[in-house]
């Protein structure tokens, strides 16, 4: 038994003393700025979590702590373009980790480097451009444009925006929200969409996954799906007044959506095509060897 | 290697002349003591020279590659001016070279599709332009080992096997059946993946080192 005792006891110190070290490497941040409602904006951090929220100061306040390798924090520039990023002491080396809550000018137009960090933003009228390797990435609120680029992270939109452009390798994306044009691609991740509003131009592409699109598009709007090796589900309105051109090289088409009668085949294989209403919009829909899937949804 | 904090946004508009006098001053102030930014400045003056006699339309030419350099336009342009980061001239113009190609023969892939038709040199030339751009942007993430980490590495492979997977099944398909033109969109529509894919490899490389 004492020997047990004994290596409670140092387990429990050794515990302690690892905790004491990992907190005596933390620095706090907090830094501010002024700046202009509509000021470029752009940060780097290379790993940890990073919350920017929009608000109704003409400021930019940065909070949070620095881990391991990271030594600083940076803000720099004028009022109208300002920089701010996490320094690490070795060049080259191991990321520093840091975990930030910054705040922004309403229309701020921000660039963020974010490396395998996770990333949240709640944008209020400005612009988000969000950069990464990995780490999951989230964008909401009301945006002029989003673009969000990595290679490994999850990606999720739920936003109000004129566009938004998507990019994962292995990274599912969920977009929701009201957008006038959609532009999202993957690999190896699925994409879901499900639309608010009208949209005027939706393109969805992944390579070995399943897309599924729900909405209306504008009456002249287009979409275009495409995947290799998943599944393609749209659901839109039944009213929808547009032609159809549909390719299925493998299983072929599920239609509830239009009376079979209406569905032509060719001209070459796994190819359908058809046209519903006045036919103003256009959706091209293409996957090797999943099967489409048309479903009718709800008209609002 | 430390890098200068200062405002590089500015250098873009100080380049092509719109910044504004009071802020001109001051970066003129700064580029005294920072050879890094006189060496962005430069560089960005050289890409604006190379672009100001373009015409502001491409159209999907089949002889891209070879005149592709001296031909950027517009939109790669401007993702230039966007990220004026640590890239070497080359490789931007590499990169900017990839964008400019997705969005020519992406404009040439589609009009073949509505039409319904392949037309085979044609096909055969797209394919090859991707696969001189996608080799070229190989060539360099190989040629900087260090600037993928070991994880993005992976996951940079994993993905480029799936889309090469896809490419050899929608091929063998097309060799089945040469006329079809959505099987040939989907081979060209995966090369054009393969080139978007590398691409945004390199700029993680470029975040990552």
């Amino acid at each position: 038994m004492p020997l047990r005792a004994n290596v409670v006891r140092s387990l429990a110190l050794l515990a302690l003393a690892s905790n004491s070290t990992a907190l005596a490497a933390q620095h706090a941040v907090r830094e501010g700025r002024p700046a202009e409602r509509d000021a470029v904006i752009r940060l780097s951090i290379p790993a940890g979590f990073l919350r920017v929220t929009a608000w109704e100061r003409d400021s930019i306040d940065v909070r949070g702590r620095l881990d391991g390798l990271a030594t600083s924090f940076l803000l720099g520039g004028s009022m109208s373009s300002l920089k701010g990023g996490v320094r690490t002491a070795a060049a080259g080396g191991a990321a520093g980790s840091a975990d930030l809550d910054i705040h922004l000018p309403r229309d701020a137009r921000v660039r963020i480097q974010s490396g395998a960090a996770e990333v949240e933003v709640t944008a209020a009228g400005g612009t988000v451009e969000v950069s990464g390797t990995s780490g999951r990435i989230r964008i909401a609120g009301l945006a002029e444009w989003i673009t969000v680029e990595t290679l490994d992270g999850n990606i999720e939109l739920a936003a109000v925006a004129r566009e938004g452009t998507v990019r994962s390798a292995d990274g599912t994306v969920v977009v929701r929200g009201v957008l006038d044009a959609l532009d999202a691609s993957t690999v190896n991740g699925s994409l879901y969409v499900g639309m608010e509003g009208p949209i005027a131009r939706v393109r969805l592409e992944t390579v070995s996954s399943e897309i599924a699109f729900k909405g209306r598009l504008t009456r002249e709007g287009r979409l275009n799906a495409e995947t290799h090796g998943g599944d393609i589900e749209l659901r839109l309105p039944p009213s929808t007044g547009a032609s159809f051109h549909l390719v299925s090289y493998g299983p072929g088409i599920r239609n509830e959506m239009v009376a079979p009668a209406a569905v032509r085949a060719g001209p070459a294989k796994g190819e359908w095509s058809f046209t519903t209403g006045d036919g103003a919009a256009t959706i091209d829909v293409r996957t090797f060897k999943g099967r489409v899937v048309l479903l009718p949804k709800a008209e609002e | 290697m430390t890098h200068c904090m200062a405002d590089k946004t500015r250098l873009d508009g100080f380049a092509d002349g719109t910044l504004p006098a009071t802020e001109r001053a001051a970066v003129t102030e700064h580029l005294t003591d920072c050879p890094e930014c006189r060496r962005e400045v430069a560089e960005l003056r050289a890409m604006l020279a190379a672009t100001r006699n373009l015409s502001r339309e491409i159209l999907p030419a089949r002889d891209l590659w070879s005149g592709i350099e001296g031909r950027l336009g517009a939109p790669a342009a401007r993702s230039i001016a966007r990220w004026p980061g640590t890239h070497s001239r080359g490789l931007r113009v590499i990169l900017a070279a990839a964008a400019a190609l997705i969005l020519m023969i992406t404009g040439g892939m589609l009009t073949t599709w509505w039409q319904q038709r392949v037309e085979p040199a044609a096909f055969a030339s797209d394919r090859a332009q991707y696969q001189e751009a996608a080799a070229r942007l190989a060539t360099d993430l190989a040629a900087n080992p260090a600037g993928l980490s070991e994880a993005t590495r992976r996951v940079l492979d994993r993905n480029l096997r799936i889309i090469d997977g896809a490419i050899r099944e929608a091929e063998e398909a097309l060799a089945e059946e040469p006329g079809n033109a959505a099987l040939a969109g989907m081979v060209l529509a995966r090369y054009e993946q393969r080139l978007e894919l590398l691409r945004r490899a390199t700029d993680a490389g470029r975040q990552e080192s």
